[in-house]
């Protein structure tokens, strides 16, 4: 049975902002994972570790400085460093083999668990709301503070965009991507775009982290439910794929969340997997083909 | 730059890298395990300690009802001064050390230890010491059931008090029964004392069912009668449901729409989103950063809604850190955590022993403790005094007799049974006894009513006297 009426137009417009605030916060941290992917061939497993990194220490920021926002640049910033440390201390022996890569990142994503289950613990936090603001529209409630992520989120993409596209690093990065050896002829030092890209990939994941942080329990293990669900829009989208994976994001966040009008919220997932499966059978390569 | 293969040195990189890898990850897990809570280990400790002045003497006067008929007074004394001595009775202690009710397995843990503290201060059971022996759970059922096997099989434990966690409880009650051994759970699932028990089970304390029932006309009174449940989807959440379902409409309460919540779920809205709009009341059951999670959220986008709750939701939370969210909140409490709200001599007492201030907090440590379910193992500890020594307790083989001795019994209020009268009900091994009814006032648990012991009782479904042992 279809709820009809004047209350299911107002669910209906609540779980579509809801699916689409979580599809920009989801999307930073896919397109990271996909970011480390296109170019460097790395099947980052630990990228959820590094969503609940930028989480952790967003509480931890916040605790210290008493700042919301200043603890979510740390954040971002810490992780973002880590990033190059990883890169270079644990992944470049292994780069250009994806298999390998998996082992060593399933290593480094149970090293960042236990380190924060040993320093923050096992019992998930919740954080106070940084912006305790109610948007009312058309006799909907929502909180403000998932409408500002949006937006922040919305800014990051944008600045993202603009390094790649706009910047001389970000020709760099593309060049990379296309054609490491030409790249590495031309003068571009690989090296340094590799532990850049990392970097970057490591960060996006914190800083999607770090602004999710308020809304979700923060928790050890809170990159789990995340990841699987990133991978998922990485390969609807196209492994590698930049644009797909902002598409795909944009398309199923939304999808689940309007779903869960009809079914429950699990169900919703397993829809989540079956669009996955659909798209995967038609096109195997994702929605769209990777740059390489 | 492309090689085709890994040469030798490439391969050898990646062979020191796995282990580094490994080795840092060893690192973290064991410095995890260690800085976390103790390591699942055994924890045998007996106590001996300098039994205070002769002066030192409690009596209690208490009544045994056996079956609903007969009545037989006991007069209970505990003295101080014999040194208790001989073989240990062992009781056996299940406890959520780690995982995700470890905030209870470690107010368990210690207001347990500080009981049998008590009792070898004060001439142990029968003039014997008892020996406490802790195995952790994990807070998982595979474990949990082969700590249950150890802790009789191995450490030869005469009575194992078990989990907070009722999906344990149930798994181990055959084992009980297996291992002819008596088992007094903690978790509060309904079946454990019906359909999933047996007569080696008993429960000291209430469950969902006595729980709900108690508390269903005052919160149908006081806080709506348009309802809507939201409970995490297992079976402690939907045993709540269940039950809020089957009691509401008898005391003219409706419940619009019931909606089930996966544990640790990161987002509430798409739930939130589901309730009616014409509900004026929310039941919920979920614990720890769910009911964080929902409390805000709510507030956010249905301030209107008026909140009802068992302690389980706030309890190990300082609730004068969650404003307004939770502010006007009705609690069913089964014991209230801040000593002004339940001042007795007694509980006086037993927070000075267990050494718990007047927040409910550790008073040593400052840590949150989760008393308003920790008093249970104090008065079960109490209760197995009682009864081992009523039937003069030899060796296990009396387990028998310590069953029928605990069937019927009943409690008066008192130091050892500090959270209010009580009976164990003989045919369902089933405790009844008084609820609280709080609300949250400027983020403080503050009494509304007590609620006494008739208003929980409700018909067995099973009937264990007729086993046999």
């Amino acid at each position: 049975m279809v709820p009809l009426g004047a209350e299911f137009a107002s669910r209906f417009l609540f779980v579509l902002v809801n699916g689409f605030v979580w599809a920009l916060i989801v999307a930073l941290v896919a397109l990271g994972l996909s970011f480390i992917f296109g170019l460097m061939d790395i099947v980052n497993i630990a990228h959820g570790d590094l969503y609940m990194l930028g989480a952790v220490l967003t509480w931890y920021g916040l605790a210290a400085t008493g700042n919301f926002w200043l603890g979510v640049i740390l954040a971002t910033a810490v992780v973002g460093v880590l990033g190059i440390g990883l890169e270079r201390g644990a992944l470049r022996p292994v780069e250009g083999m994806p298999a390998y890569t998996v082992v060593v990142t399933i290593g480094i994503s149970y090293i960042l668990q236990q380190v924060v289950l040993a320093v923050f613990g096992g019992s998930p936090q919740k954080m106070s709301d940084p912006f305790p603001m109610v948007i009312e529209f058309l006799g909907v409630r929502y909180p403000g503070y998932r409408i500002l992520v949006a937006g922040v989120s919305g800014i990051a993409l944008l600045a993202l965009w603009f390094l790649l596209f706009k910047t001389s690093v970000g020709l760099w990065i593309r060049a990379t991507m296309q054609d490491r050896e030409m790249a590495n002829a031309m003068g571009i030092s690989v090296n340094n775009i590799y532990a850049m890209t990392f970097a970057l990939g490591a960060a996006l994941a914190a800083l999607g982290g770090a602004l999710a942080s308020p809304i979700v329990q923060v928790f050890y293990l809170m990159g789990y439910d995340l990841l699987v669900l990133v991978f998922i829009i990485v390969i609807v989208g196209g492994l590698g794929s930049l644009k797909g994976t902002m598409v795909a994001a944009l398309i199923i966040c939304p999808l689940e969340s309007v779903m869960t009008l009809f079914v429950t919220p699990t169900e919703a997932r397993v829809i989540s997997f079956l669009v996955m499966a659909a798209v995967l059978l038609v096109r195997p390569q994702g929605l769209f083909k990777a740059w390489r | 730059m492309a090689e085709s293969k890994p040469s030798r040195r490439t391969a050898l990189k990646i062979a020191v890298t796995a282990v580094v890898c490994g080795v840092v990850a060893g690192v973290g897990g064991w410095l995890a395990g260690s800085s976390m809570a103790p390591p699942p280990k055994t924890v045998t400790e007996t106590v001996t300690k300098t039994v205070p002045g002769a002066g030192a003497t409690a009596t209690e006067t208490v009544t045994k009802t056996v079956t609903e008929t007969t009545t037989k007074t006991v007069t209970e004394t505990v003295t101080a001064g014999a040194k208790p001595s001989g073989p240990p009775i062992k009781i056996g202690h299940l406890a959520d050390m780690t995982g995700p009710l470890a905030v209870y397995g470690y107010s368990n843990n210690l207001i347990l230890s500080k009981a049998i503290e008590y009792i070898n201060a004060h001439g142990g059971i029968n003039g014997r010491p008892v020996e406490l022996v802790v195995e952790d759970t994990e807070t998982k059922v595979a474990t949990a059931t082969s700590k249950m096997r150890k802790l009789i099989e191995y450490h030869k434990v005469d009575v194992v008090i078990g989990s907070q966690h009722s999906g344990i409880n149930i798994a181990c009650n055959p084992i009980a029964k297996e291992l002819k051994t008596l088992h007094i759970p903690v978790g509060e699932a309904y079946a454990i004392t019906a359909q999933k028990g047996n007569r080696y089970v008993m429960r000291i304390n209430n469950n969902v069912r006595e729980q709900v029932k108690a508390g269903i006309e005052d919160a149908i009174k006081y806080v709506a009668k348009k309802w809507v449940t939201m409970v995490v989807d297992y079976a402690w959440g939907w045993s709540n449901e269940e039950e809020f379902r089957r009691y509401a409409p008898q005391y003219g309460g409706e419940v619009l729409k019931s909606i089930r919540v996966p544990l640790g779920t990161k987002d509430f809205m798409p739930y939130i989103a589901q309730i009616p709009k014409e509900a004026e009341g929310i039941f919920y059951a979920f614990f720890f950063g769910d009911f964080l999670s929902l409390i805000r959220d709510l507030h956010a986008v249905r301030p209107d809604l008026k909140q009802y709750c068992p302690i389980c939701a706030p309890e190990g939370i300082d609730t004068e850190t969650l404003g307004e969210a939770f502010e006007g909140a009705y609690v069913l409490s089964w014991f209230p955590r801040y000593l002004s709200e339940y001042d007795t001599p007694f509980n006086r007492e037993f927070r000075e022993i267990c050494g718990i201030d007047e927040k409910g907090k550790e008073a040593k440590t400052g840590k949150m403790l989760t008393l308003s379910h920790s008093w249970a193992l104090w008065e079960a500890a109490f209760a197995l005094k009682r009864a081992m020594e009523e039937i003069n307790w030899k060796s296990k083989e009396d387990t028998p007799k310590l069953i029928e001795a605990l069937e019927g019994m009943s409690f008066k209020e008192s130091l050892f049974h500090v959270q209010g009268e009580k009976f164990i009900r003989d045919v369902d091994h089933q405790t009844f006894m008084r609820h609280f009814l709080m609300r949250v006032e400027n983020g403080k648990l503050k009494l509304v009513k007590i609620i006494p012991v008739e208003k929980s009782i409700y018909e067995p479904e099973v009937d264990y006297t007729k086993e046999s042992f």
